[in-house]
């Protein structure tokens, strides 16, 4: 009898009730970083990552909870650099993760008091910044101090809720249901806003661009979000704010004659530049074959470039990306040499991959975190 | 009209049995005594390779305070995926889905009709007389789905029972407050039987947070409050030699809030009441060589959901109400030409029934028929075959399946068994109509499954008793079904994965009788690597990958003592890391849990017992999550009294 209690014993020792915790990386580095990969995570999942690209192509999957010890939050949304320290948006965590640049050392969280689904942060002074929501309000954020200042609601304005934003003198453009809603940075209310009319909504996965002539470019679709039947650049003068032109790119027929030609347009698209800011670089959707068997096209996404001096794309396509799937995010590096979208495989919560599309028609991957969905490239930091 | 009403509550017992008079009085009718003469016992219809695990009666009082979600991740084989005390619970069996549980109540499928994963926090064990486990798909009269395994929970009739009354009152840690009573009234050809629950905990214990910001700070959980209230009604009746009739009705009650994970500052409140009733009809015949059987049933599913922000700007409440019906039709004959040998058949109709605001239609229904046809053959005293064949027509597919097995006696106290079989589980409805992504087209899972089985029960000494069984499997589960997001960016399901799970299933259970002492020791242990077992597209990571919150490894240890009236019963629980992600990046962590229980049975003019009770939950107070993020209790103390009578 003693016997067997003295096992129970020993097993209950080598059993102690304990949990495991994640040991930090010491060294997350390796190399000066490119590029940092913002990944989603999924949905309550807490998945919610950074990852950091060296030049030299070494990727650190999950460098924030490598570097910090605990995970980063639930459903990343965007990072911003503001006053040298990175602001990534939690959507689903409802809090804003404050980031050192380069050590990836968390130096603050700013959480949310009332309901809200922070997405994109941009600054409206030295120590202040504006984050909207996919709630029809937009927060006030103190950049020293980490806390929230206010809660403005915008359901007057009729532009539902907000997601991109640009700071452009001492202005802030927004991304509204069909409109551009602007403020004042030193006015930022309900009763502050001004709106650009574009007659469609926006494409609210699309940043919005500041061109070398100082001009805003907006993306807006007809149709539906996630199956447009039309895109429509809008040229925003952003000191009249009035729209001074508008780019209709004409998606050709999908017929035999024009396989190699632009026949469609993805749903939620994105939009980039390059440092230079002389081109606005859009995905479309290129035939590349057509069986008359049944009439099918064969499409891939394809980078296609606007001269922001010009009126029309270029009608051959800046980079082709065959065996892309679905796009969750692009961008542009800033040399506009090569284009880097992000592929979440089958989104089945495995990790995903950045895929380069280079000039010399190489490709290279990196594996990123889950659900990758915005690529930021350090040379912007300020 | 008031004599049906009349006719129905009497044969609930809610009224006493009551006929109408010429008159419109009510009068009580005496039954005959009849006195039942010993007919041959009808062998359980079980196919004979099945691994078949039931819960003593002794867990079931020992949890009585409980739900099954507690009593299945401690005493079975079951991994239970829970969001805490009182949330959410769903569960894996032998490394399957949590939709792949198949649950029966007195032999009606009781899965939700909507997602087919079962919550079993929402069950009290209060409600249950035996609970058994089959392991593996291979018994086909649990109904299809049932690819991990069924859980079947069985009231009966217990006429030799002198218990009249058990009640008991609990308060443990957390304001969890607990009450229940079951009141019997036996008469020589009917059983009464009333039992109510009730449990209301405030579950707000107190956690470190380590993960939502930089610096970890102690909160309460919050938005995890909870009440639930049952009532279950039972009337049986002997008719005539061989008969008898069942009657069961099932009112359950649940209000809770769901809690959010602990990477989320919470600042939303969504609110669950459900209303789940269940009525079943049976009506059993026994005689010599044959055993019929009749059952209609219905389920009904309610569930109100409203969510609501802190916020001063939208103050709206986002709501949904789902209603589900199932009608259940079941009929099912044995028959023993001899000796040796037993013949089954069954039919089955059931209809199910949703309204619900986020499908394609407003009302959607399904109807479901199954024949199944079986055989049990004892070739020689050491031997004996079983085989099973059965056909669901589910709306307009047909699917086929089987079952065949063997189980030998090998040694005086070593038994060996063996199954093969093939099942499939229909898409939920969910999956068929949820708008967006509904997908019609969608496929069955199904698969093949083996496993074998030995059992060694040796008498080790004088009082020293051992059962082992170990167990091992290996199933395949083809087109399973995940939701992916698709190029229209709406998710839908889809028939993705190619699944092979295995593993090994160890049991003892130890008894040592001396004295005034009883010891009983049982241990347990599952090793269950369930994986991706195709490419779906190169540089697919989840290949070869274990399945997300399907542990590897699962034990439970369970001492009981027993002297003169004292109760000690030790447990522990251990659950081996779960990976997170589809490709193993993510885990969370394995945890190892200890209870604590003490009680004494206190005789009073012998016809009454008092037995208190203190029971300490997570002795040693650890933290862990069952579901990454959601923290569960730690160290808790109960205390309860239960008077029987």
């Amino acid at each position: 009898m003693k016997k067997l209690f003295l096992i129970l014993l020993l097993s209950a020792g080598i059993l102690a009730s304990c949990s495991k915790n994640d040991t930090p990386d010491p060294d997350p580095q390796g190399g000066d970083i490119k590029m940092i990969v913002v990944n989603e995570g999924g949905m309550g999942a807490g998945f919610g990552a950074l990852t950091a690209i060296t030049y030299d192509g070494v990727s650190k999957e999950d460098v924030f909870r490598d570097v910090n010890g605990r995970p980063m939050g639930d459903v990343a949304q965007s990072i911003t650099c503001i006053n040298g320290k990175y602001f990534v948006t939690m959507n689903n965590s409802q809090k804003i993760e404050v980031v050192e640049p380069k050590t990836f050392k968390s130096l603050g969280v700013i959480t949310y008091k009332q309901a809200g689904k922070p997405r994109f942060v941009a600054p409206i002074s030295e120590n202040e910044a504006i984050v909207s929501d996919l709630n029809p309000q937009l927060v006030r954020i103190d950049l020293n101090t980490y806390e929230v200042l206010e809660y403005i609601p915008i359901s007057s304005i009729g532009a539902g809720y907000i997601e991109k934003m640009i700071r452009i003198g001492n202005k802030l453009f927004c991304t509204g249901n069909n409109v551009i809603v602007v403020f004042d940075v030193d006015n930022v209310t309900d009763g502050g806003a001004r709106t650009i009319a574009l007659g469609e909504n926006t494409v609210r996965t699309a940043k919005p661009i500041l061109d070398k002539n100082n001009k805003l470019w907006i993306m807006t679709y007809q149709g539906s979000d996630f199956s447009p039947t039309q895109l429509t650049l809008h040229c925003i003068n952003p000191d009249t704010e009035t729209v001074e032109r508008t780019v209709v790119p004409q998606a050709a027929a999908a017929t035999q004659e024009n396989v190699g030609k632009m026949v469609g347009f993805p749903g939620y698209n994105r939009m980039d530049t390059d440092r230079s800011r002389s081109k606005i670089y859009v995905p479309f959707n290129q035939m590349v074959a057509y069986s008359d068997w049944g009439g099918t096209a064969t499409t891939y996404l394809a980078i296609y470039t606007l001269d922001v001096d010009k009126d029309e794309f270029d009608a051959e396509p800046f980079r082709q990306l065959p065996g892309l799937g679905m796009m969750y995010g692009m961008g542009i590096d800033p040399d506009g040499q090569s284009v880097y979208v992000c592929d979440c495989l089958d989104y089945s919560r495995q990790r995903g991959y950045l895929r380069e599309y280079k000039a010399d028609g190489q490709e290279a991957s990196y594996r990123v975190g889950i659900y990758p969905r915005m690529v930021y490239f350090t040379e912007y930091d300020n | 009209m008031v004599r049906w009403i009349c006719l129905f509550l009497a044969s609930l017992g809610i009224v006493p049995l009551c006929a109408q008079t010429e008159s419109g009085k009510l009068k009580e009718i005496d039954v005959d005594s009849v006195s039942v003469t010993a007919h041959r016992k009808v062998r359980p219809e079980v196919s004979v390779g099945t691994r078949v695990s039931e819960i003593g009666v002794q867990v079931l009082q020992g949890n009585q305070t409980r739900s099954l979600s507690e009593l299945l991740a401690n005493n079975s084989m079951v991994y239970i995926k829970s969001m805490g005390q009182g949330a959410q619970a769903t569960s894996s069996f032998r490394g399957a889905g949590s939709s792949h549980t198949q649950v029966n109540w007195n032999g009606i499928t009781i899965n939700p009709n909507m997602s087919s994963s079962f919550d079993f926090s929402q069950i009290p064990v209060f409600f249950a007389d035996n609970v058994t486990l089959y392991h593996g798909n291979s018994h086909l009269k649990n109904g299809t789905g049932a690819l991990g395994g069924s859980i079947n929970i069985d009231n009966t009739p217990a006429w030799d029972d002198t218990t009249r009354l058990r009640a008991f009152a609990e308060y443990g840690s957390y304001d969890t407050y607990t009450g229940a009573a079951s009141v019997r009234f036996v008469k020589q050809r009917a059983l009464y039987q009333t039992r109510l629950y009730y449990q209301q905990s405030d579950n707000d214990y107190r956690y470190l947070n380590k993960v939502l910001t930089n610096e970890p700070f102690y909160e309460r959980r919050q938005e995890a409050q909870y009440k639930q209230a049952g009532l279950m009604q039972e009337a049986y009746f002997k008719v005539g030699r061989y008969g008898t009739i069942s009657n069961n009705l099932w009112l359950q009650y649940g209000n809770r809030r769901l809690p959010q994970p602990i990477i989320v500052s919470v600042t939303q409140h969504e609110k669950q009441r459900t209303l789940g009733l269940k009525y079943l009809f049976d009506y059993t015949y026994r005689r010599d060589r044959h055993k019929v059987s009749a059952k209609a049933a219905y389920v009904l599913d309610l569930l109100d959901y409203d969510k609501w922000f802190d916020s001063e700007f939208f103050t709206s409440h986002d709501k949904s109400f789902n209603r589900s019906q199932s009608f259940h039709l079941i009929g099912d004959y044995t028959y023993q030409p001899s000796a040796r040998v037993d013949v089954n058949a069954s039919m089955k109709y059931s209809y199910d029934l949703v309204d619900a605001n986020s499908y394609s239609t407003a009302r959607v229904g399904r109807h479901v028929a199954v024949l199944q046809g079986g055989v049990r053959w004892k070739t020689a005293d050491w031997l004996s075959l079983s085989g099973q064949v059965m056909g669901e027509m589910n709306d307009s597919k047909f699917a086929p399946t089987f079952s065949a097995g063997a189980s030998a006696r090998l040694a005086p106290k070593l038994s060996a068994k063996a199954n093969v079989s093939y099942n499939y589980k229909f898409p939920s409805l969910n999956d068929l109509y949820w708008q967006p992504g509904g997908n019609p087209d969608l496929k069955p899972e199904h698969g093949f499954s083996y496993d074998v089985t030995f059992s060694y029960t040796p008498r080790l000494a004088e009082g020293l008793y051992l059962k082992a069984e170990a167990t091992y499997y290996l199933m395949n589960i083809d087109d399973w079904i995940m939701w992916l997001p698709t190029q229209s960016w709406y998710w839908e399901p889809r028939n993705v994965q190619n699944v092979l799970s295995h593993g090994l299933e160890l049991s003892t259970e130890t008894t040592w009788l001396t004295g005034d002492w009883s010891f009983k020791l049982g241990l347990s242990y599952t090793y269950s690597p369930s994986i991706n077992r195709e490419r779906n597209f190169e540089g697919d990571n989840t290949y070869h990958k274990q399945l997300p919150y399907v542990p590897l490894n699962k034990a439970n240890v369970r001492l009981r003592a027993d002297f003169r009236g004292w109760l000690l019963t030790y447990q522990l629980h251990y659950i081996g890391v779960r990976f997170t992600s589809a490709d193993e990046t993510y885990s969370t962590n394995a945890y190892t849990i200890h209870d604590l229980e003490l009680g004494y049975d206190i005789r009073v003019r012998r016809r009454y017992k008092l037995t208190p009770r203190i029971r300490i939950d997570n002795l040693f107070d650890a933290y862990y999550e069952s579901t990454q993020y959601y923290p569960m209790p730690l160290r808790s103390i109960s205390g309860s009294v239960t008077f029987t009578f």
